[in-house]
């Protein structure tokens, strides 16, 4: 139980009459990283904004780093400043500069001093290639780079623990590789990682676990190769296939996916944390990413 | 017509014939190449033809009062005199650099249209204008608002006391509004019940209720009621009018805060700060930048809602610039000059707020996502 970092038992969270989680068990071990793919309105955003409390599960437990954050008596404020997440749309500060965005919760919420917080900010910043922008304001940024100084905000809380609610899919093409790399050299450093993406090469290459998630239930879960190249169940199966090769999808299967679009639409309605639609041309595939998936 | 009266005659039919010359000019398709040259040509053309129109309409009304003649000088005689030159040369420089070879066309194109459209919209509300400035009544009004000798009294010392004394109210009342206003926005946006229907009931009453019936409330009501004294006019007007103001102020600082983006209060709870502290460091930094406008209107209108305040009964030092006006108009001669006075002193006030504003609107641009 000591390296267990989050622990899931039962939950389930609705929207209203919208059923969206439908009992999850899911267990992440310390330094393992584990990304989490499924359908748009499957619940893995709702899943991973659950784990540090940002939605309020209808039912279930989640321990973080031992600490029972669905008990309403703990200081939650106090467990996720050991979490960092980082967001689709990065939301960083705007009104703040780099160093800013990185400095703000260091000093107002570890006490730190300007001077330490500042030294560890430019630390994190050199660590995802941004020294140097240090006194921009984020609208001055690229997407790419606004991402990776979220994570380098995140990293800079000394988190054990990160959560990645699709970090590349507001970003252009060109620029999800950065951003990509950065996850991949924080993975490989040890830290403890969910990850929800659409980016199917990384998964394969850099998760440890895979867990495909469909309408609200865990499908599958396994080492991360596997299930990506080799799904175990139908669903993981078709997906998959849809997304790693959309020129080929069939005419006989033209709407098969529209329940899950409706469902997905209709969480977009009440959830309130839009998903943007998936890029045309597909995930994974994108040409510029570091990390080539060969075929297979 | 008191002023150059045979040379008139003469300039009115010159006035004319001009007019005309330009009106067809800017009607043959062939004559202007481009459109500016176009569109000044109608222009001019309809600005001409409005003096002979504004000096012979006659309203009926018994002898009018002429433009005083220094003015009428100026304005009827060189001015069109400038206008009937410029519409000459235009022709003129026109038909010499005209292109020897013109290509063939019929009618007047789209892009002359367009000229003639913008021509019609210049020179309309030109004419309009020329026609009211003859016609009006100037030795009226020159007696009734511009006699100097009527502000003797009240300037500079009365004028500039009772400028500080707007100010004054105006900034006291700003500031019950704005710290009263902020408790109302973030008791609207309360989880809890009972704060929300507090301040949405504020806000419904102060809102519908005129603002006088609050400055004579606070005045006179309210010390009667819990037999307190309000010791300072300042304060009872900033109590008064902060209290109405508070109510609008509410509402825009609430829309302030709920147009900052829900991610970014998510990404400050996720890096474990408090709710608090959120607010203070996230939500409202950007939500002052968002409500900087409707707050700017907020004390304009608060600047001008000071005049209200004489009816909690003013001492002659206590006086603010509307006070000021309705005594100055009682004066014997002179008229109304005090209030024309006392209007361009609110502008004072206001134009360079506005001014400000927009500078400040302009410096947070660079931290705009």
């Amino acid at each position: 139980m000591s390296d267990v970092v989050v622990q899931i038992e039962g939950l389930h969270k609705s929207f209203g009459d919208h059923h969206v989680l439908k009992g999850i068990d899911l267990t992440i071990h310390e330094r393992e990283v584990v990304c989490v793919i499924g359908p748009s309105g499957s619940g893995k955003s709702t899943l991973l904004r659950c784990v540090n409390m940002l939605e309020q599960p209808s039912a279930g437990r989640v321990w973080l780093l031992g600490t029972e954050v669905t008990d309403p008596e703990v200081d939650l404020d106090e467990v996720r400043t050991h979490v960092g997440m980082v967001f689709q749309q990065f939301n960083l500060f705007p009104h703040k500069t780099v160093l800013g965005n990185l400095t703000l919760a260091q000093v107002k919420v570890l006490g730190r001093s300007r001077a330490e917080a500042e030294a560890v900010a430019r630390r994190n910043l050199e660590q995802v290639g941004l020294a140097d922008r240090a006194d921009a304001y984020p609208a001055q940024l690229s997407g790419g780079q606004q991402q990776r100084v979220a994570i380098a905000r995140a990293l800079s809380m000394d988190p054990k623990l990160m959560l990645f609610d699709e970090p590349t899919s507001a970003l252009d093409p060109e620029l999800v590789g950065d951003v990509l790399a950065v996850m991949r050299d924080l993975a490989k450093a040890g830290m403890t990682m969910m990850v929800v993406t659409h980016e199917m090469a990384f998964a394969r290459d850099v998760g440890d676990r895979v867990v495909f998630m469909d309408d609200g239930v865990v499908v599958e879960d396994g080492p991360a190769a596997q299930v990506i190249t080799d799904p175990q169940t139908e669903r993981a199966r078709v997906f998959l296939h849809r997304v790693l090769h959309p020129t080929e999808v069939d005419d006989a299967e033209l709407g098969q996916t529209d329940a899950s679009r409706a469902a997905a639409a209709s969480e977009r309605g009440r959830g309130g944390h839009g998903h943007r639609p998936p890029r045309a041309g597909g995930y994974g595939a994108g040409g510029a990413s570091p990390i080539k998936l060969t075929d297979h | 017509m008191d002023f150059l009266i045979p040379f008139m005659q003469v300039w009115v039919i010159a006035e004319l014939c001009v007019a005309a010359v330009m009106l067809v000019l800017t009607a043959l398709p062939h004559f202007y190449t481009t459109a500016a040259p176009r569109t000044a040509s109608l222009t001019l053309g309809l600005v001409l033809l409005a003096y002979p129109v504004g000096i012979f309409i006659d309203k009926g009304t018994g002898p009018k009062d002429p433009l005083p003649v220094a003015l009428g000088n100026i304005f009827v005689v060189y001015l069109p005199g400038v206008l009937m030159a410029g519409a000459v040369l235009l022709a003129v420089v026109t038909l010499i650099r005209r292109p020897k070879v013109t290509t063939p066309k019929r009618g007047l194109k789209r892009s002359d249209k367009r000229a003639i459209g913008r021509g019609l919209q210049y020179g309309l509300f030109l004419a309009l204008l020329i026609v009211v400035v003859i016609q009006m009544n100037w030795d009226y009004l020159s007696q009734r608002f511009f006699t100097v000798a009527a502000l003797r009294e009240a300037w500079p010392d009365q004028m500039i006391h009772a400028l500080l004394n707007t100010l004054k109210y105006t900034l006291g009342a700003f500031a019950v509004s704005l710290t009263l206003g902020m408790i109302l926005a973030l008791a609207k946006l309360s989880s809890v019940k009972l704060y929300r229907y507090l301040a949405t009931g504020y806000i419904e009453l102060f809102r519908g209720l005129p603002a006088l019936l609050i400055v004579m409330a606070v005045a006179y009501g309210v010390p009667m009621a819990l037999g307190i004294r309000i010791p300072t006019l300042a304060l009872k007007a900033a109590i008064a009018l902060g209290l109405v103001s508070a109510a609008y102020m509410a509402e825009s600082l609430r829309a302030g805060i709920q147009a900052v983006p829900k991610g970014q209060v998510e990404a400050a709870r996720s890096l474990g700060m408090s709710y608090g502290q959120t607010m203070i460091s996230v939500v409202i930094p950007q939500a002052i930048r968002i409500v900087l406008p409707p707050v700017t209107n907020e004390i304009i209108l608060l600047t001008k809602d000071t005049s209200l305040v004489y009816l909690a009964g003013v001492t002659m030092a206590e006086w603010e610039l509307t006070k000021l006006a309705r005594e100055s108009v009682a004066e014997p001669y002179g008229g109304l000059t005090a209030l024309f006075a006392i209007g361009a002193c609110y502008l004072i006030i206001t134009l360079p707020l506005g001014f400000l504003v927009r500078r400040m609107e302009k410096g947070f641009g660079k931290a705009r996502a």
